[in-house]
């Protein structure tokens, strides 16, 4: 009896045990990451596609945010500012790019970049699968969708290309076999840049939302207002189109793209803002998105996109705009003087009778002071209504059409139509209230275009690369004439990319 | 998820110790299974010649019995089982960071097979803990991920080993060998430390106080006021500092009639005081043969003399064994305890949680008064951190016959951690903060096992064992922070049920974080084990691991385990009147080891990674969430695998002149092959790096462990010294894709050195002029670091490679952040009732960056810029260290004179301390109270104990312990106290 209960329990707890085993658990182990979208699922939808293109334009806005290096490639390097104690800022301002300093190895390294880059490849490459596997997604769409990307991956290649020369061209995604590159030649980037960037506004709409033939209906379900300038128009195209055939000596076409800008900026909504104050207002320009940003990218205070880093007010602003006693950098009360010099320019001018400023909340502020305060750029929190937080969601404007105005003008006066350089260049006097330019007055043509982009853009990120190219026109300043003949003006490739990639050398300027 | 039809197997632990509480017999303990740890005596009403020695048989597996209620194990007042353990095993090697109560602390046995570039990789080297069966869940690292700073783990982070109160320690298993550990799984990867609670005694009732109290002391610490510091930095001005230079003189130096910062530096009354501490723990045990429980209840108050940190522990554990049945027993277990911790004041852990630095150009006073206001504004803030732990299982055990039993357990872990803050807008320009986290972690193990066993002719006797079990773990965190609430006395960030809106703070500056992590473990496993006239014993065990983290084409890995243990007494020196026991073993197994979270069981993904530094959780543009491949953490391929280690051991155990010497030497090489690395890779692909299985790290060394008592045994007085030491060599075998060396930030990987090594430049002085810097002997260029040319007042570099360039290849790989050797000696004496004992700690081969003393010269640069570096805190007013030892570079120069990667600030980090002193009293062993013939208490012990007395180092700086996970002592950390208790024990 005793016997046969025993047995009987060792069958139960055998076969309990066997079902166990048996029942093993390969099921239990697929588990679908929560933070992580695998392949299998992605590409599915129009969802899947408006996060794709919506991530290309955050890694964009990453590339150039991270260490403000919008402003360290373009503002800085000896541009008008100057810094007031960070060693660091100060080896930018001077030019000397090889420095030790922690904020060199993530300026010099342009990974940020390829990123853009490789999701605009993997967007393109794999964009006809949401095609076919989602009716909602129409050809119209995917056509403005593939546009934007690769207006997206031509602008990063012109970053890459004016910042660092010689970079290697990767057109494909080489998903998980990826493969290092060698230099490529920056003129055939260039050239690239410029023909995806003609493809791009071929397709780009003027506006979105707004029923433009080439973009019908409410572009991913949301109304025009959310969309106005938060993405690449096909003005935003001609207008890097401008820039990259200026860049590239081509005046004649940066003529003529600059000129499209120009004569269609109406179709896209946009004016030239005649409101000096409005530019520099903390509510103004800078805030938010808005049509007449012809190319920016955003930083939503209200949709949490403000940050405490990767402005340039964090570099600029201090005492009395935020609770900061010091600025990193200013421009110099001899500086800011030489350079607005008449009397009635509405950025900044010095009262001739007092002699005081006329405007203190426009470019400057404190300028009594050692230190005066850069403070055209202020978008502290929402609207500036309150200094005592310093997170700030200005737009980080690549262009706008003053600018764009202004090298029309410069394409104009080297191609040799002075006539109409003139023109150009007298839209942004007339706007500023500076007396215009007149023929006959002695006054050099080319040096007046700069010296008005001096003073109209000053710190959004200009004045490095006009310099560049005013000396290309100019040929007239052997120091910088040696930067640009022995690859000075580009930047030193950080040491953990040329770890990782043995094809490439370093920029042999910096060696 | 969980199929409560479904039942698992499971292997068991300590079985023998609840048989043997219940009264069984030795024979029925040997079929009781394959528990890892019987071939351990412990716990089972083993006779130990002294309570707090370490015991080997067999294995070079050490084990503590603190079963005993005297002597040093016993009375120390440390709070978790890391301190306890710290030194007291050869091969252990336990770092504290700060002597902050309750912080985490790291583990490491045998060595670390991971390099430590992040924070994060601490948690991937520490050991399992087995809590009576119960694999404890340890924190997941995942929450760093959002994390702008990482200095400390967001949330409470705790030591969650703390949980455990040491007077429950029945005994303690460090298993290191992954022959043995092998049966634990891929958890065991870096080793087990089993810990087995006391358990009910059967024949009679027992009731048993451990009470303690006592002080930490107060430092003594030197400090200064700007005086100091001005004079610290006159000669650098005067040497090289241009007009300019001294019109921008820090404003808090510069006006010396200021008594905030020229008055006394007196802030230390406000800082350090005597702080008190206790602990106090109660048990009852007792019941029948067939049904016993023991219940224990304890609290602790841990203090630290700085900044007023404290931790609280309360803990109770209840355990249950039943005999419904003759066949079958069944046990429950809970253990459970709340911690609760008051955190340190560091501005720059503040500033780090609230991720936003304010103006920081005038640093805390060192002035005790004007020091007094802020911690008084400090004081309305509002820091609330607790943790609680839950730790039980449900098991039953049928013997089916005398041969063949089977067992079947649920055993579950719960943690969770919870941090509530407020800091009000006075601390931080007007802007208050708010912020809440609570993170909770669970695991649930279903364990089923057969177990079989049989003997034959007396002579040779045979086990099997086979089993299942199914973990799962559920790892989730909850975190949101706000900005700018609309007053100070609004201090909570209240969401409205019904519209999601929030009461008070600004929706646009709130900001919410939740991630969760699931990771399953499923697996099978056979032991077979043959042993031979109780002389030779061999087992084999195999076991294969799914793991849900590891991608279905290679989810399954198969590992294999050896172990051979021979008694050679018998055999060799059967005659020997010297020799009392010999005993040698040998074993090889492999244990694979977990991938940390569930990204790589997904291959080539999508995830959030649009962010740039110092922003690390940006994830939408235009307020659309916007997806990528993740270009900053690292790219996931398809086909990673199992990372496993391969582990061998050997070793030997003796036992000379009747017990007098004792001595356990284990040696071991263990490789751990195919490790997932992010190698920094393919950036014109815009990725940060590429996660590739292939690395290789071998850690190889010697475990040595003595006891000698030149007295013998029973006499009236007793001595007995011991030594535990451990060495460890570890290198790098291979690199993922056959490269040769890698560079993951300031960290330098080549294969054929050691993982621990920093990589630094040697600096052999300074150039005091222009002319002394060499020229290339063809081009004329002076020396250059990385294109800069060197100045006057620049470090003399030494530049290996002669090219006239300093840079990374100028840099060698010196010193280890890991120590070579580290272990204790304890000396132990008794003397009629009296004991007395002391230990020393000690590490050696470690080298520390004085991180602390590279900062405070390197003034120019960390103050120029509003950042983390530039954060003083208020012991930045402490003297530490000595000037004199650098030479005066000049601080503006653009190739940062003093920087850390070089061996100007790379020390010996040596050290041996006084860890504990203890004396005791037995009172009941006394002859006056014997002659009273008391009845009520069996055992009454007086006892008074000291930790952390001395400090002998090379080291200038300050604690050579209190150094990051990088090796970096950067001067944070409060310091280990010197704690004096008295404690008193009764058992009825």
């Amino acid at each position: 009896m005793i016997i046969r209960m025993k047995i009987r329990r060792t069958i139960i707890l055998t076969a309990l045990l066997a079902a166990g085993l048996t029942t093993g658990c390969n099921r239990e182990l697929d588990i679908d990451s929560t933070k992580t979208v695998g392949d299998k699922n992605f590409w599915r939808s129009y969802r899947d596609t408006r996060a794709a293109l919506v991530g290309t334009y955050g890694l964009m806005r990453a590339a150039l945010t991270d260490n403000g290096c919008f402003w360290m490639y373009g503002e800085l390097r000896m541009g008008d500012f100057t810094a007031v104690q960070r060693p660091d800022l100060d080896a930018v301002i001077k030019g000397k790019l090889n420095a030790a300093f922690p904020l060199f190895e993530g300026l010099t390294n342009w990974r940020r970049f390829y990123a853009v880059v490789n999701a605009a490849n993997i967007f393109l490459e794999k964009v006809g699968e949401v095609k076919q596997n989602d009716p909602k997604y129409s050809d119209q769409n995917m056509r403005v969708d593939i546009a934007q990307v690769r207006f997206l991956r031509a602008f990063s290649y012109f970053w890459l290309a004016s910042v660092w020369g010689d970079v290697p061209f990767v057109a494909s995604s080489h998903d998980g076999a990826f493969a290092n590159k060698p230099r490529t030649d920056k003129q055939k980037i260039l050239a690239f840049v410029e023909s995806e960037m003609l493809a791009a506004a071929a397709d780009l709409p003027f506006n979105y939302s707004t029923n433009d033939p080439q973009q019908l209906g409410d572009y991913y379900n949301e109304p025009s207002s959310r969309w106005m300038g938060v993405l690449a128009r096909k003005l935003s195209a001609y207008a890097v189109l401008a820039h990259v055939a200026a860049w590239r000596g081509d005046y004649r076409n940066a003529m003529t793209y600059s000129k499209f800008v120009l004569d269609n900026k109406e179709r896209s909504g946009m004016y030239y803002e005649p409101d000096t104050r409005w530019i520099s207002a903390a509510n103004g320009m800078f805030q938010g998105h808005k049509t007449n940003q012809l190319y920016g990218l955003n930083f939503e205070f209200d949709y949490q996109e403000g940050t405490f880093g990767g402005h340039f007010e964090e570099f600029t602003l201090a005492e009395p705009l935020v609770r900061k006693s010091l600025p990193d950098i200013y421009v110099t009360r001899d500086s800011i003087t030489s350079i607005f010099a008449s009397p009635l320019d509405t950025r900044f001018s010095i009262d001739t009778v007092t002699g005081q400023p006329k405007y203190t909340d426009r470019w400057f502020t404190n300028f009594n002071s050692e230190i005066p305060i850069f403070c055209k750029i202020k978008v502290i929190q929402k609207d500036g209504s309150d200094p005592s937080f310093r997170l700030y969601s200005s737009c980080l404007i690549y262009t706008r059409l003053e600018e764009i105005a202004l090298l029309n003008a410069e394409a104009l006066a080297v191609i040799g139509n002075r006539a109409e350089a003139i023109n150009s260049l007298n839209i942004v006097r007339d706007l500023r209230k500076v007396p215009r330019f007149a023929e006959g007055s002695g006054e050099d043509l080319i040096d007046a275009i700069f010296q008005e982009r001096r003073k109209e853009m000053i710190g959004e990120g200009h004045r490095w690369f006009d310099l560049v190219r005013y000396h290309r026109i100019k040929r007239n300043n052997p120091a910088f004439m040696k930067l640009i003949n022995n690859g000075g003006i580009y930047w030193p490739v950080a040491a953990e990319v040329l770890r990782q990639n043995p094809l490439l050398k370093q920029n042999p300027f910096w060696n | 998820m969980i199929t409560p039809v479904r039942i698992y197997c499971t292997f068991l632990t300590v079985l023998c110790l609840q048989m043997s509480a219940l009264g069984q017999s030795a024979g029925t303990k040997k079929a009781a299974g394959p528990q890892p740890d019987d071939e351990f005596p412990v716990g089972n009403g083993q006779k130990l010649a002294w309570k707090d020695t370490l015991l080997h048989k067999r294995s070079s597996s050490a084990v503590i019995a603190t079963s005993g209620s005297k002597g040093r194990w016993a009375s120390a007042p440390f709070a978790s089982l890391p301190q306890l353990l710290k030194g007291n095993v050869a091969g252990l090697y336990v770092q504290e960071p700060s002597g902050e109560p309750g912080t985490e602390l790291n583990m490491l046995i045998r060595g670390a097979a991971v390099p430590y570039t992040h924070r994060k990789n601490m948690f991937e080297t520490q050991p399992l803990v087995v809590l009576d069966g119960i694999p404890l869940l340890s924190p997941h690292p995942f929450v760093y991920d959002i994390q702008k700073y990482s200095y400390t783990r967001q949330g409470g982070a705790f030591e969650m080993l703390n949980r455990i109160d040491v007077n429950d320690i029945a005994s303690i298993t460090v298993i290191k060998d992954g022959s043995e550990s092998a049966i634990y799984g891929p958890r065991a990867v870096n080793g087990v430390i089993v810990v087995a609670t006391k358990q009910a005694t059967a024949k009679q009732n027992y009731i048993a106080v451990n009470s303690w109290f006592g002080w930490v002391q107060r430092p003594h610490v030197s400090t200064m006021n700007a005086l100091t510091e001005n004079n610290f930095r006159k000669p650098f001005y005067e040497k090289y500092g241009t007009a300019a230079d001294l019109r921008k003189y820090p404003a808090f130096l510069r006006d010396s009639t200021n008594p905030a910062y020229y008055g006394p530096a007196n802030w230390t009354d406000l800082y350090y005081r005597n702080a008190a501490v206790r602990g106090i723990n109660a048990s009852i045990s007792g019941g029948y043969p067939r049904a016993n429980f023991r219940l224990s209840i304890g609290n602790l108050r841990n203090a630290n003399p700085a900044d007023k940190a404290a931790m609280d522990r309360y803990t109770a554990s209840f355990s249950i064994n039943m005999m419904p049945l003759k066949w079958l027993t069944m046990s429950t277990l809970l253990n459970g305890a709340r911690l609760e911790r008051d955190r340190n004041t560091y501005l720059r852990d503040r500033f780090a949680e609230m991720r936003y630095l304010p103006d920081l150009v005038n640093p805390l006073s060192p002035n005790k008064d004007n020091y007094g206001r802020y911690r008084s504004e400090f004081d309305k803030s509002y820091d609330d951190n607790k943790a609680n732990a839950l730790a039980g299982f449900f098991r039953l055990k049928a013997d089916v016959g005398e041969a063949i039993s089977f067992t079947s357990q649920l055993s579950f872990d719960y943690t969770e951690d919870m941090r509530d803050m407020f800091f009000p807008g006075t601390l931080l320009e007007g802007n208050n903060f708010a912020s809440n986290y609570v993170s909770y972690n669970q695991r649930i193990i279903f364990d089923n096992a057969a177990h079989f066993s049989t003997t034959w002719k007396g002579d040779h006797a045979l086990r099997f064992d086979a089993g299942q079990s199914l973990q799962l773990d559920f790892y989730k965190y909850d975190y949101i922070y706000a900005y700018k609430g609309p007053n100070d006395r609004i201090k909570i960030n209240q969401i409205d049920n019904n519209t999601q809106n929030p009461k008070a703070f600004p929706y646009q500056l709130i900001y919410k974080f939740l991630d969760k992590e699931k990771l399953r473990l499923s697996s099978l496993y056979g032991r077979l084990n043959y042993s031979f006239k109780q002389q030779v014993e061999l087992s084999l065990l195999l076991r294969t691991d799914g793991s849900s983290n590891v991608q279905a084409s290679s989810r399954w890995l198969l590992t294999p385990a050896v172990n051979v243990k021979w008694d050679a007494k018998p055999v060799l020196f059967k005659s020997s009147r010297m020799i009392d026991d010999i005993a040698l073993f040998a074993g090889w197994g492999r244990v694979g080891r977990l991938l940390s979270t569930d990204r790589f069981a997904q291959g080539p993904q999508y995830t959030v990674d649009m962010s740039w530094s110092n922003e690390p959780v940006i994830s939408s543009y235009a307020g659309i969430s916007g997806l990528m491949r993740p270009y900053g953490y690292g790219y996931i391929g398809d086909g990673i695998s199992w990372p496993y280690s391969d582990q061998f051991n050997a070793g030997l155990n003796v036992s000379l002149a009747k017990g007098r010497l004792t001595m356990n030497v284990g040696v071991y090489s263990k490789t751990d092959k195919n490790m997932l690395l992010n190698v920094p890779a393919y950036s014109d692909y815009g990725y940060s790096g590429l996660f590739a299985n292939g690395m290789r790290v071998r850690n190889a060394g010697v475990d040595v462990s003595a006891a000698y008592q030149p007295l013998r045994p029973g006499n009236v007085i007793g001595w007995t010294a011991s030594v535990a030491a451990g060495y460890n060599r570890n290198k790098l075998m291979a690199l993922p894709g056959g490269l040769r060396e890698i560079t993951i930030g300031d960290r330098h990987l080549e294969v054929g050195r050691a993982i621990d090594q920093f990589w630094v430049l040697r600096n052999d002085g300074i150039y005091n002029s222009r002319e002394e810097v060499p020229l290339h002997p063809v081009s004329k260029i002076p020396l250059n670091y990385r294109g800069i040319a060197l100045e006057k007042g620049d470090p003399r570099w030494r530049d290996q490679n002669g090219d006239f360039v300093i840079n990374d290849k100028d840099k060698v790989l010196t010193g280890h952040y890991l120590p070579v050797v580290s272990g204790s000696i304890g000396n132990d004496f008794t003397y009629g009732c009296f004991n007395f004992g002391f230990s020393l700690y000690a590490a050696f081969g470690r080298s520390v960056v004085n991180k602390a003393m590279a900062d405070r010269f390197d003034f120019i640069n960390r103050e120029s810029s509003l950042d983390m570096n530039a954060v003083k805190e208020i012991t930045f007013w402490m003297k530490t260290g000595r000037d004199g030892n650098y030479p005066t570079y000049n601080p503006w120069s653009s190739v940062v004179p003093y920087r850390t990667d070089q061996d100007l600030f790379l020390e010996n980090g040596a050290f041996v301390k006084l860890r504990q002193v203890t004396i005791g009293y037995d009172v009941t062993k006394a002859g006056w109270w014997k002659r009273r013939k008391l009845k009520g208490p069996r055992n009454l012990y007086v006892y008074g104990n000291a930790a952390n007395l001395l400090t002998f180092t090379p080291y200038s700086g300050g604690d050579p312990e209190l150094v990051d996970f990088k090796g970096y002592d950067t001067g944070y950390g409060l310091p280990i106290p010197k704690t004096y208790t008295l404690g008193v024990k009764l058992e009825l």
